[in-house]
Order: structure tokens, then sequence, then C-alpha cells
């Protein structure tokens, strides 16, 4: 199916056959997930209400390490198999994966200073989404840094495998550095036996942010494949 | 192989002795930083002494992104690393002779340098010795970083943000190991564990680095 | 056959620039690339060097694929491109030795005041190249072409910059070159007027802005 959608006119369609759904499903479940996160589930022992932001700050950085991930497979195929959507679809991700690696960066701040009493603790955890940030925000700096967007793509697609090879690397130095410096400390982000009833809703937002950034994603695609569109019509005439 | 490889290194000899001009721009760099740093931090000079390590690496960190592009970028633009190609030599071996080069280079204001920061903040023989073996074993890797990203932002123009972006992530991990200290470590100048992840460091970056930049010379091209 | 490109294809910048070439060059053979500015040529030469590579098509050099001749490249042609690469602060003459090292072209001290003498660079010989002309660096470039032993020489605009006398002198060891068994494929946007001359016109095609299939419109997006 990966190399049946690589025809941009075949993607454009089966999108819009999808959207819709994909707008309906994210609507309802976001609605449903919220219901459960404010009514449903129950408050923290320790932290009360504020754990509640552990609904959003846990799948935004699920989904900000998947996307690089993504990113990187997207590279891969783009330099290997030479897929015709792969640069596209790394384009659209980035934006997306960076607003989301910003989003759990200010929601595990924000969960912090009830907990922590200060806005930003060195945290591994935090500490490595920051440096993720650092890594997106490379890849959309290079791939817009050249007229031709050929070009940029392809520096792009290798600056993210070689992020994606350094990204465990970088990960464990960050999580030995913390113990290293801070010798006790229990994580308060990390709750090592969860209660199915807060699993559910933290599934079902998952789930919500999941067809929000598929939709995203789709539109994202769908607008810059009509864009390289117009670029060649352009040049075409210029000629 | 090695006759074309060390045919390479000689050229790149050549060519970066006239380039003396690195070496200084280089050594008054790092001398003018650790004034700057000295007047911030105060003449404290337990203070000094505690933070020695990430000062020298963080000095070096942003020379290095300055001069590097004496080596790749000048060459891609006289096109003399397209020569290097239509002539045959593989991208591989042009990337490893300039890294062997520029750890050559940079190897002798190092000399005195990390001696001179030894006394401006007052270490004593033992630092000094460990300093400078963490300083032999952490370049290499420093190196190939700073490669890569001058390669992949050789057709930038004004890219020294870019590439201090793009080196940012794939430093954080150097400099932990570099400055970490083992509490459990006994002997002050040997901390096997520590040259043998630095060692590991390099031979992991070697491949990646050589690699990509061979598909980025690639592409350069075109 | 000395040179044969079979059948490339290539797409750039949104453009098809070739589609289906073909042609072979002989031994003792001169064949001219001639078209307007921004036709294909320099793409065209550079696919057979092995700088860039065709969407799809084969380029034989000396009955060897381009990919697969690796360091011997520098035995089977020598190519002059547009703007050759030369250290700036190197003389004339040391940029000379740099090259021969490079391309393995042994010549000694007399043979090379030899060849500059020929095209009136002996006075110049340690002179900056930062401190040539156009011209004069034109003619420095030629000079590897009377100290190579090729058979085949890939040229992109030789004449460009020459004054007349020195154009003569270079239609003179072309068609030196030609008598010995060599083969020269140049590049030229005007037509020059030389003896037997095997001439290639280029021209760039127009894609049509409504393409009629899918395919084709979407091949213009990389």
């Amino acid at each position: 199916m990966i190399f049946k959608l690589a025809n941009p006119n075949r993607f454009i369609r089966f999108s819009d056959r999808i959207s819709p759904y994909l707008s309906y499903l994210f609507i309802l479940l976001m609605s449903y997930g919220l219901f459960l996160c404010f009514f449903k589930s129950p408050p923290d022992y320790l932290q009360g209400e504020t754990v509640r932001i552990m609904y959003i700050h846990v799948p935004c950085a699920w989904f900000s390490l998947m996307f690089y991930s993504s990113i990187a497979i997207c590279s891969f195929f783009s330099l290997i198999f030479k897929h015709t959507l792969a640069d596209i679809i790394s384009r659209a991700l980035a934006p997306l994966g960076a607003s989301l690696t910003l989003a759990t960066l200010i929601t595990g701040s924000i969960w912090g200073k009830p907990t922590w009493g200060t806005w930003w603790v060195w945290d591994a955890r935090l500490t490595s989404e920051l440096v993720l940030l650092f890594l997106y925000i490379g890849i959309i700096i290079l791939s817009n840094s050249f007229e031709n967007k050929t070009k940029g793509d392809k520096y792009a697609a290798i600056l993210s495998l070689v992020g994606i090879i350094n990204l465990p690397i970088i990960k464990w130095s960050v999580d030995w550095w913390n113990t290293l410096h801070q010798p006790a400390s229990i994580s308060k982000f990390s709750s090592p036996s969860i209660d199915p009833s807060m699993l559910t809703p933290l599934i079902v937002m998952t789930f919500a942010l999941l067809f929000f950034s598929l939709q995203v994603t789709f539109i994202r695609i769908k607008s810059e494949i009509l864009q390289r569109k117009i670029d060649i019509i352009r040049s075409t005439e210029l000629s | 192989m090695m006759n074309i490889f060390f045919k390479l290194l000689k050229r790149e000899i050549k060519l970066s002795i006239d380039r003396i001009s690195i070496i200084t721009s280089y050594s008054s760099f790092f001398l003018m930083s650790l004034l700057i740093f000295t007047f911030g931090i105060g003449p404290d000079i337990g203070k000094l002494n505690e933070l020695y390590s990430p000062i020298v690496w963080l000095i070096m960190l942003f020379s290095i992104i300055l001069i590097s592009e004496n080596f790749l970028m000048h060459d891609y633009r006289d096109g003399s690393l397209r020569e290097l190609q239509y002539l045959g030599y593989s991208e591989e071996l042009i990337i490893f002779s300039k890294a062997i080069v520029m750890f050559l280079i940079l190897i002798i204001p190092h000399f005195f340098l990390i001696p001179l920061c030894s006394i401006l903040l007052n270490l004593n023989l033992t630092e000094l010795i460990s300093l400078s073996i963490n300083v032999i074993l952490g370049s290499p890797s420093l190196i190939l970083i700073s490669i890569i990203s001058n390669l992949l932002t050789i057709q930038v123009r004004q890219s020294k943000v870019l590439q201090f972006v793009i080196i940012m992530p794939f430093y954080i991990p150097l400099i932990i190991f570099t400055t970490s200290r083992n509490p459990n470590e006994t002997s002050d100048i040997i901390d096997l564990n520590k040259f043998l992840i630095l060692i590991g460091f390099f031979l992991i970056t070697l491949p990646i680095v050589l690699l990509s930049g061979k598909m980025i010379l690639k592409e350069v091209n075109k | 056959m000395i040179l044969e490109i079979i059948s490339i294809n290539l797409f750039r910048n949104k453009k098809r620039i070739f589609k289906n070439f073909n042609f072979k060059l002989k031994k003792s053979q001169i064949a001219a690339l001639i078209g307007k500015n921004g036709s294909g040529k320099t793409s065209l030469l550079d696919m057979v060097v092995g700088l860039i590579k065709p969407d799809s098509g084969q380029i034989i050099i000396d009955r060897c694929d381009i990919d697969e001749i690796g360091e011997n490249k520098k035995f089977k042609f020598i190519y002059l491109p547009f703007i050759d690469a030369f250290k700036e602060n190197f003389s004339v003459q040391d940029n000379l030795k740099l090259w021969g090292e490079l391309s393995s072209v042994k010549f000694t001290q007399k043979k090379l005041d030899e060849k500059l003498k020929f095209f009136d660079l002996f006075q110049l010989k340690n002179t900056l190249l930062s401190k040539l002309s156009q011209g004069q660096k034109k003619r420095v470039s030629l000079v590897k072409l009377l100290l190579s032993k090729c058979t085949l020489w890939l040229l992109d605009e030789p004449f460009n910059s020459l004054d007349s006398e020195n154009m003569k002198k270079l239609k003179v060891v072309f068609l030196n070159h030609r008598k010995n068994g060599g083969s020269i494929l140049l590049a030229s946007h005007i037509d020059l007027k030389i003896k037997d001359t095997k001439n290639v016109y280029i021209k760039l095609e127009k894609i049509n802005a409504k393409p009629k299939d899918n395919n084709d419109n979407w091949n213009s997006l990389r």
C-alpha cells in the first residue's frame, strides 16, 4: 500500500475520502476523552487535581517521539527507495512534531510547578524532550534553507537519519547525566502501575490526538502537493 | 588504497600549512573566551577550579564551529571538492583525510592552550593530565560532528547559526561524558570507563559521518 | 570506441534536459557539444565524469562503466571544468605540482617550464593565482592538457577568455592530440571552426504546461 499511494493524485483522492471520518472520530474521541479526564478519573493521592495534565502531556510526549521516528522512516524511504511522497510526508510531519514537543515541554513545566515548586526542572525526560525539540528545529530550518525544495528535502532526510541513530545515545546519556547529579530522585512523571480508571482516559486521549495529527498531516500533505504543482506550472510558464 | 589515502593526507597537510591563520584565530578566540568566562565567574579560584572542564569544552565547541569552515567550505567554493570527486577519490577517504588533518592541525594550538588554561584556572598536575587526555580522546568526535554539520550547510549562506542548531543535539552526549566525574573511581588520572566511553563514541560517530558524508557529497553536485 | 553515452534521461529543476540521448566518440575524433547557455552541456559533461547520475541510461568509458572505474578515473580521462579548481594563495607552479600529485601525472621541472613557455606563462610561474587574469588562469589549466597522458579529453568551454593567438595555439594542440590517437569532447556555446569536428547540437526541450499523463507531471516534481 505504501507504494500504491506514492502517486500524489491517488493520495489526494484517498485523503479526501478519509478526511471527514478522521474529523468525526477526533471530535468524538476528544469529547469522550475530556469527559473521562475531568469527571470520571480520580484525583491522585499526592498530586491532587493537577495529575489531569498527564492526559495531555503523556500522549504529546509519545507522539513527539513517534513522529520523529516516522520522519526518519520516511527519510529512509526517500533516500533508498526514492519514494515520491516520502519527502512531502517528512515536511508535513516536522512542524507538527515540533509543536507536539513544545506542547510536551509546556505541559510538563505546568505540571511541574505545583509538584516541584519550580517552572522547570532538569529531569531526564524533559531534558531529552528539549533536545528532541532542537533536532526538529534543525530539520525544519535545514529543509527550508534552499530555494530548490528537493535539495532541502534530501539534506533534511540525511540529517533526520543521523538524528535517529544518535537519539538512543542522547536519551541514554541524558538519563545517565541525570542520575549522576541527582542521586536519588523518583520522577513523578512516570507512574509505575497505572490504575485502569486512569488508563482508559489516557488511551482515549491518545487516539484522539492520533486522529487529530493524521487529519492535520493529510491536510498539510495535500497543500504541499498542490503547492508543488503550482510551482511547476509557474516555472514552465516562465521558460 | 592506503597509497591514495596518504596522497590525500599529504595534499591536505600541504594546503593547511599555508593556513597558519587557522591556528591563530582558534587560539585567540579560545583565550578571549576564557578571559570573558573568568570575568563573569569572578576571581574566586575555587569556583573556577570546579568548572574548568565544562568551560574548556564549551569554548572548544564555539572555536571549532568558527574555524571548521576553512576546511570544507573553502574547498567547495573553489571547486577542489568536485575535483577530488571527478578524479576518482572516494568520498569517504576525502572526509576521513580532512578529519585527520583537522585533528592534527588543532593539536598544535591545544598543545600550548591547555597548559595555559591550567595556569589561569589553577589546576594541579593530575587535573591537567586528565584534561589533556580528555581533549585528545574527545576532540576527534567533535571534529567529526562539525564536519557533518558543515557538509549539510555547505550550500547555505550565513549558516553559522544553523550549524550550531544542528551540532547541539549531537554534542550533548559528548559533553556529558567528557565533563563527568566518576565518584567511585579512585585514581584521578586514569578513569578507564570514561576513556573507553569516549573512544566508543568516536567509533560510533565515525561510520555515521563517513556514510552520511558520502550521501551528502553525492547530492552536492546536482 | 572511447566514450559511449547510451540512452540517458535527465530531469533537473523540473525540466527534462535529456531524453534518450545517444552519442559515441571514437579514437582520433573531436566532438563539440554546441548549445545555448543552460542547455545542459555542463550537465552532460558532469554525467560523463560521474559527478551526476543520469535518471536512466549508461555511460561507458573505454569499455568500463563510469560507476565502476573508481580510482582509475584519473587515468582514463582529463576533465577541465568551466571554472577550474585552483588554490588562490598558491603560485602557478605549485598549483600545477599539486594537481600533478593528485592526478598521478609525473613531470620534471624542465618539462613543466617547457609547457609553461608554450602558453607564455613562464614569467608568471611564481605568481600567486589570485593575481592572474581570467585568460591567464584559463591558460594555466590548459597546461594540464600538455602534461597529461590521457587519451580522452573532456573540456568545458576551453576557448573561453582566450585571445585569438592563444586560441590558435589551442587548436594546434587539439589537432596534435587527434593525430596521436586521442579524442576530445568539448562543450562550447559558439560554433568553432575546427576541421573534421563532429558537431553535436543540444537544444533544451520545452515541456507542455498541461502534461498529458500524470506520471510525466510527477517526475518533474522531483
